[in-house]
């Protein structure tokens, strides 16, 4: 039997309503506009004040983009990171947090230290030192490895650990587990909201490697889709100084393609990573731990 | 209940939308580059060459008369898709000049931030290019990274034709660090007008400021194109003042007017330029630019130029994409375009700023020093490239360009008599992996007309090129000299000036605020900048110049 709305919750829930309909267009609309635009011919997006449906809808600039190696290339380059990379991050922030979340020798100085990285970073001449000495120049595990955990995840992460019931170990222990069966049976099975959130954090931020892949990696045939994309949409800020008036010029001869081209290739560059959310969406619901201790 | 699940699902799509929108990478170490700068200034570059092994390991057979040269280069570039490492170009370099070339491109929006770290690293190769010179090339060289280039370029012919102007600019203590690529000084970024809106409200080209107001504000108000809307702009200004409406030297941001003490001072807190922002404050007034100017960027101001609703905008005749002129022409098919000639000066010159004279540049590994042999091949190899070749001569008939660009059919195609690189196929040209230019001996000679297809854009590059011939172009001192200062603290202070010169230009601060700003400026440090400058310019005995 429903419960009976009373008509302040009528009005709660239109206010509501109202404002999550204005946040999602403001989220969603540049999407729309994208859209638009890469499946525009250059000349109507040229003439069109603000281009929302265009008039007859043309496949060009897609067909340019599959058209070049890269681009597919790069995605299976970014695929391949983002799916090693996620695992990865997973698995060592999950088994770290929950080493920190047991009665460890010297636990209190190992959290000093993840906090220590929280605040402070080497910079990136260090970092650079540190991957080329490790032998990871030119190698995918330079995009994994060096950003595999982050801090802030780690210790959100090991709170979750935390506030599952120290009975559940204890019951555990007594049926004859040990460390290792505890957080592969327990732990890991009860945190699959945590895991999926995590999860989804680490794959979008592999998915939009960049800066690291140009600096890692010095063979272009391994660079990943962020950097083949930021080249087919070169920025375009004219400052006005005449050093950069050659540049622009020079510039002019390597234009990027028409702008519907850099829209389409951002398209091709985002759909994958949003396909990839209602499949952990349904991971995000809690309430799994319901019943499993008796109070 | 239905408003619930309407509630979640936009939820989630928000959710969704904004965590891909921002690229929370986990990238803790994208810092700007000064933190690098502050790092490996105690790290001088290295000198264990990790990747030079002597190439006697893959000896020829007796029968080569020449050695056989590992050469390894790093560059930046906006070419896309890179050149591939592999390519055929650069098999046929290491045919051509028994080497074996290893390339490395990386996009210019990176390479900032990637060389000093390869510099800090100790991965320097033989080869560094660089795009332009800054402080960092200034400190690399004082460090001894570059190898100083004096002795050997007399042996070069088209090394050796590089005017010394250009050659001021690579040099430190007086030692050549690095080759430039040759650019045309006389053509970057012109005021370009709409002939075709003069013609219909009969009006003639503007050579003052008064008449340039009256033009501008004419082309909003008076429907130039004839469409019974108003929708035309006079001007086309986007934000930071970019392009702004200098029609000479003496109203342009470089350096060419001077102080009360004869000192030369930059363009923005000169009163040339004080003319201009007076003249843009007046279109503003009119709206005969637009309201929002200030926050524009310069991209999308260009898309309305090209959209035929802006009068006035700025182009180059070098080196464009005829896309957006062919755009132009289908949807405005009576368009004219033509450049505006410099206005009379005060001081009785005319003329436009020309530009540096060079654009990218080449620095030997210091390391090389004890190989002559190899610093021989690199700069005969460089030398090669920079050979002009005039261009009604840039054809399959000729030899050297034909190799040059990867042989006809593979790297480009002959179409109306003129060669057309193929799209794509950078990675079949020889010419690719270097990055050189032609050293042209006079910038009319690189005829940038002769290269385009589309009978619009010729006409306009070839009626601006004819223009400019008779045009004078002024050659900035300022850029033959190093001043630490400038390179410090300029831009931070030309921010500064830029804001208050916008605030003028829509009203917001008065105009005759402007000594109060350049005091400011000057108390910053402008002045210590202004007085380190002209002691470069004295102590060298270098001048600005008309060309």
């Amino acid at each position: 039997m429903p419960i009976k709305r009373t008509l302040s919750d009528r009005i709660t829930d239109g206010i509501n309503l109202l404002l999550l309909l204005v946040l999602s267009f403001v989220m969603v609309f540049p999407f729309y506009y994208i859209t638009a635009v890469s499946f525009s011919s250059y000349q109507e997006y040229m003439n069109t004040e603000l281009l929302l449906f265009p008039k007859n809808w043309v496949l060009d600039a897609y067909r340019f983009i599959f058209d070049s190696k890269e681009f597919i290339r790069s995605i299976g380059v970014t695929v391949y990171i983002t799916v090693v990379g996620s695992i990865v991050s997973l698995l060592l922030t999950s088994t770290m947090a929950f080493a920190l979340t047991r009665r460890l020798w010297g636990q209190r100085f190992y959290l000093f230290l993840v906090l220590f990285t929280f605040i402070f970073g080497a910079g990136m001449i260090p970092t650079y030192l540190i991957v080329k000495a490790t032998g990871l120049i030119d190698s995918y595990w330079s995009l994994i490895i060096p950003d595999a955990i982050s801090s802030f995840n780690l210790i959100v992460m090991r709170q979750f650990f935390m506030s599952i019931p120290e009975e559940l170990n204890e019951a555990a222990v007594i049926d004859g587990a040990n460390d290792w069966q505890i957080y592969t049976r327990i732990i890991l099975p009860l945190s699959k909201p945590a895991l999926a959130a995590f999860g989804l954090f680490y794959a979008v931020g592999q998915w939009n490697t960049y800066f690291n892949a140009i600096l890692y990696l010095n063979d272009p045939a391994k660079w990943t889709v962020q950097v083949i994309l930021r080249q087919i949409v070169i920025l375009d800020d004219a400052a006005n100084t005449l050093a950069s008036a050659a540049r622009e010029a020079a510039r002019s001869a390597h234009l990027p393609p028409p702008e519907t081209i850099g829209m389409a290739a951002i398209i091709l560059a985002t759909i994958p990573i949003l396909i990839v959310y209602p499949f952990l969406q349904k991971h995000f619901a809690k309430g799994v731990m319901l019943g499993s201790v008796k109070g | 209940m239905k408003t619930k699940k309407l509630a979640t699902l936009l939820a989630a799509v928000s959710i969704m939308t904004g965590l891909t929108g921002c690229g929370g990478s986990n990238d803790n170490n994208n810092k700007p580059a000064n933190t690098a700068e502050q790092t490996d200034s105690s790290n001088t570059p290295a000198t264990n060459a990790a990747e030079n092994e002597p190439a006697a390991t893959n000896q020829q057979p007796a029968a080569e008369e020449k050695k056989n040269f590992e050469i390894s280069t790093i560059q930046g570039t906006w070419a896309s898709p890179l050149p591939d490492p592999n390519g055929n170009g650069a098999k046929m370099i290491n045919e051509k000049f028994n080497v074996d070339l290893k390339t490395q491109f990386v996009p210019y929006d990176e390479y900032a931030n990637k060389l000093p770290v390869v510099m800090a690293a100790g991965d320097l190769p033989d080869l560094i290019g660089m795009e332009g010179v800054d402080a960092n090339f200034v400190k690399w060289a004082k460090q001894g990274a570059f190898l100083p280039l004096n002795d050997y370029i007399d042996k070069y012919d088209a090394i050796k034709s590089i005017p010394k102007n250009v050659w001021d600019a690579v040099t430190v203590d007086g030692k050549i660090y690095a080759i430039p690529n040759y650019f045309p000084s006389k053509y970057g970024k012109k005021p370009i007008i709409r002939q075709d809106w003069l013609n219909n409200l009969g009006l003639s080209m503007p050579t003052t400021y008064d008449e340039l107001k009256k033009v501008a504000i004419a082309f909003a108000k008076n429907d130039p194109d004839k469409n019974g809307k108003n929708d035309t702009l006079g001007l086309g200004l986007a934000k930071s003042i970019v392009y702004g409406a200098w029609m000479g030297a003496e109203w342009d941001s470089g350096w060419y007017n001077k102080n009360e003490n004869g000192q030369l001072i930059p363009g923005n807190i000169s009163e040339g330029f004080k003319k201009q922002v007076t003249l843009l404050n007046d279109l503003y007034k009119e709206g005969a630019i637009s309201k929002d100017w200030a926050v524009t960027k310069s991209a999308d101001v260009r898309k309305d130029f090209f959209a035929g609703k802006i009068g006035i905008f700025y182009e180059q005749p070098y080196d464009i994409s005829e896309t957006r002129f062919k755009t132009l022409k289908e949807t405005n098919p009576t368009a004219e375009l033509a450049v505006i000639p410099p206005f009379a000066q005060d001081d009785g010159q005319q003329g436009f700023m020309g530009l540096p004279g060079y654009y990218e540049l080449h620095s030997l590994n210091a390391k090389l020093a004890d190989d002559p042999e190899k610093i021989d091949r690199i700069l005969e190899m460089i030398n090669y490239f920079m050979t002009f070749i005039p261009v009604d001569q840039r054809n399959d008939q000729n030899p050297e360009y034909d190799w040059q660009y990867g042989g006809v059919g593979k790297g480009y195609n002959m179409e109306n008599g003129v060669a057309l690189g193929i799209d794509g196929a950078f990675s079949e040209m020889p010419t690719t992996y270097f990055g050189i230019r032609y050293w042209a001996p006079t910038d009319e000679d690189t005829q940038p007309a002769m290269v385009l297809q589309d009978p619009f854009t010729k006409g306009f590059v070839q009626s601006a090129v004819d223009m400019l011939k008779t045009t004078k172009t002024y050659l900035d001192p300022v850029n033959r000299i190093h001043s630490d200062l400038l390179y410090a603290k300029v831009s931070e202070l030309d921010q500064v000036v830029a804001e208050h010169t916008t605030k003028m230009i829509v009203g917001q601060e008065s105009i005759n605020d402007w000594d109060k700003m350049v005091q400011e400026y000057l108390k910053s440090g402008g002045q210590e900048i202004i007085d380190q400058v002209n002691q470069l310019l004295n102590d060298n005995g270098i001048a600005g110049e008309w060309k």
